[in-house]
């Protein structure tokens, strides 16, 4: 019996050995080219990355088209704006021109008609 | 390419399925062989069986090994329900559920191995031919869907396990499963040819 169990174990240690080794050894040789090139038969991954790279291009002229329609809508708003601050300038230009002129009695210097009181109020208040 | 660098689990995914191919085809050549002359000459019968079934057990256990490793793998998607149904994967799904329907068939033939005794003789080596079917399967998912089938030492692999599995079951075929072990006579040992003819197929 114990020669059966022992017989048995020798060839369970052995087997997982041999299994630990060409796993192993596999790895190492797989390892050393993880990516062959083959023509017939393209790798998971390199067709992976493929489809990848195919939908990343498309992403990048979705992305482009959104933001050469956002920088022309810019544009468009930034020239209206400009378009009415010009105007607003312009406007303010001509309403300095004509405001002293309105407030003024018109001909002369305007320091003639600056005049000073001297005299007392006609009515007093409670409060003054 | 440097270590750090090294796809672990697409490694590991290859190598797995590999060793676990080789694992398949030694389980079998070692219990079609099980009661041949040459190898009954070998080992002992405790032995030869515990070869058999742990190369199965082992095999089983680097198959599985071998799915979990592609689903951790990041670059080809695969889930954990694509290892178990055949035909959701999106690599070469045909080829790929040839290596589905293999694992299964190697479940049920491993479950019923260790059932055996329930079963009964004839039941269980019916379902027990469904280890070619294994070796089938395994070969045609290699084959179509390996990443390495093209290379010159996994065409090795391949061809020589084919050669291999027909000659063992070839040789079972013509020879018969229960042909008795012929042994020198030595005429200074009468009991020599009083040996235990092998029983089993």
């Amino acid at each position: 019996m114990a020669t059966t169990d022992e017989s048995k174990r020798r060839v369970r240690r052995t087997a997982i050995g041999a299994t630990l080794l060409l796993t192993a050894g596999l790895g190492v040789a797989i390892g050393s080219n993880p990516f062959p090139a083959n023509q017939h038969a393209p790798s998971p991954q390199m067709a992976a990355l493929t489809a990848r790279e195919k939908a990343l291009v498309q992403r990048a002229a979705a992305v482009s088209a959104q933001s050469t329609n956002q920088w022309h809508t810019y544009r468009v708003q930034l020239a209206a704006r400009q378009k009415q601050i010009k105007a607003a300038a312009l406007s303010n230009v001509t309403v300095g021109a004509q405001g002293p002129a309105g407030v003024s009695s018109g001909g002369g210097s305007s320091a003639s008609n600056v005049s000073y009181v001297a005299a007392a109020p006609v009515a007093s208040t409670r409060t003054s | 390419m440097s270590i750090q660098n090294l796809p672990f689990w697409w490694v590991l995914a290859r190598a797995s399925g590999i060793a676990g191919y080789l694992l398949i085809v030694a389980s079998m050549t070692s219990g079609v062989v099980l009661h041949t002359r040459l190898v009954q000459r070998l080992a002992s019968p405790i032995a030869r069986m515990e070869w058999h079934r742990i190369l199965a057990i082992l095999g089983l256990a680097l198959v599985a090994l071998h799915g979990v490793a592609l689903v951790m793998d990041n670059y080809m998607p695969t889930r954990w329900i694509d290892l178990v149904v055949p035909g959701g994967i999106a690599y070469r799904p045909l080829w790929v559920a040839f290596g589905v329907l293999g694992m299964w068939l190697m479940v049920i033939v491993s479950v019923t191995a260790a059932m055996r005794k329930h079963l009964g003789a004839k039941v269980w080596k019916g379902i027990h031919l469904a280890s070619y079917g294994v070796f089938v399967t395994a070969t045609v998912h290699g084959v179509m869907a390996g990443t390495d089938s093209a290379q010159p030492w996994m065409i090795a692999i391949y061809l020589g396990s084919i050669a291999l599995v027909i000659g063992v079951a070839t040789r079972r075929l013509l020879a018969g499963p229960n042909a008795p072990l012929k042994r020198r006579r030595n005429p200074a040992s009468p009991s020599a040819t009083a040996g235990p003819p092998a029983t089993q197929g």
